[in-house]
């Protein structure tokens, strides 16, 4: 039995955050812990230092995210995987890491997409508060409102949601050992048409499909 | 409207900030479309868009996993209403009807 302070057991306290501990998820080499508005990252040391070179490696933890498990962003993507798959006994064809892996991309991409329409819708209203009143002078208004960077916001919002969508096909692809890149879902929707035909998954992506081009 | 900015062709992502609408004498919020199509306000489309891919991911989580589930029949429920403090809104069980003798 090893005597090095890396192998030893270890307790933590999470002081930030509100709560108990809800649920804890794999992440890859980490361990994800949820409180109701946090959440944290423990590497143990294994992860911290997989060849083994310092006897002393130490546990860390840390605060990774402001959105916790009362988040419906978190709950409705990450969470959601992770309760189904404790729940249930799947196939031996669905790989759980990647489930989890695409399901904590789409969490990411998802949450910077809602921070950027707060941003945008933030910026507009400021926007319209200044230039409430515009100054008009004789037929000549003389400061029109202007949102610099609009476009610049547009294609951040744009790329974090393809983000998202890339993500979700990743959740196809690791249920059902796909192997869809990007967000092709004509593709996704012409396999699931010819191999799950009539189901209720083909008939969810043929409706959307259009939708997420 | 991600294509036609990520790759303008014949039809592009128009984006157009605060403008003076002459009809109505009114300032109009910044609004997008895709060449064509009437316009959409920039502010609200961004709010409805997350609240799409949130619920197309989610269908797509309930709806891989019903279909890849093994070993006994499962059936999808709905945690009505969802916890605040972690609100995920299906679960997987069990079917009961065979946990009873009746299947």
């Amino acid at each position: 039995m090893s005597d090095r302070p890396r192998d030893s057991a270890m307790s933590l306290e999470l002081a930030e955050g509100t709560g108990p501990i809800l649920v804890m998820c794999p992440a890859g080499d980490a361990l994800e812990i949820y409180k109701v508005d946090r959440c944290f990252e423990v590497l143990s040391p294994d992860s911290v230092d997989p060849k083994q070179t310092d006897p002393n490696a130490p546990w860390i933890v840390r605060h990774v995210s402001g959105f916790g498990a009362g988040n419906d962003i978190v709950a409705r993507t990450v969470l959601q995987a992770n309760a189904f798959l404790k729940e249930a006994t799947f196939k031996d064809t669905v790989d759980r890491e990647k489930v989890m892996e695409a399901a904590r991309g789409c969490r990411n991409s998802i949450l910077e997409c809602r921070r950027i329409a707060e941003e945008i819708n933030a910026e507009i209203d400021r926007i319209v508060r200044k230039y409430r009143f515009l100054n008009l002078r004789g037929n000549v208004i003389t400061s029109f409102p202007v949102y610099e960077g609009l476009h610049e916001a547009a294609g951040r919002f744009l790329l974090s949601a393809k983000q998202a969508l890339q993500h979700a096909a990743g959740i196809i692809n690791a249920f059902f050992g796909q192997v869809f890149t990007g967000p092709h879902y004509h593709k996704i929707r012409d396999w699931l048409n010819k191999t799950f035909s009539g189901t209720g998954f083909a008939k969810f992506i043929e409706v959307n499909e259009p939708r997420i081009k | 409207m991600r294509n036609c900015f990520e790759h303008p062709g014949e039809k592009t992502l128009e984006i157009r900030d605060f403008y003076w609408e002459a009809e109505t004498r009114k300032t109009h919020l910044p609004t997008w479309n895709i060449t064509g199509d009437p316009p959409g306000a920039i502010a609200k489309d961004v709010v409805a868009i997350v609240e799409f891919i949130l619920d197309f991911v989610e269908g797509l989580i309930v709806l891989c996993a019903g279909m890849q589930t093994e070993h006994f029949p499962y059936i999808l429920t709905r945690n009505e209403p969802p916890k605040t403090e972690m609100p995920i809104r299906y679960a997987l069980r069990i079917d009961p009807s065979i946990l009873s003798g009746k299947a």
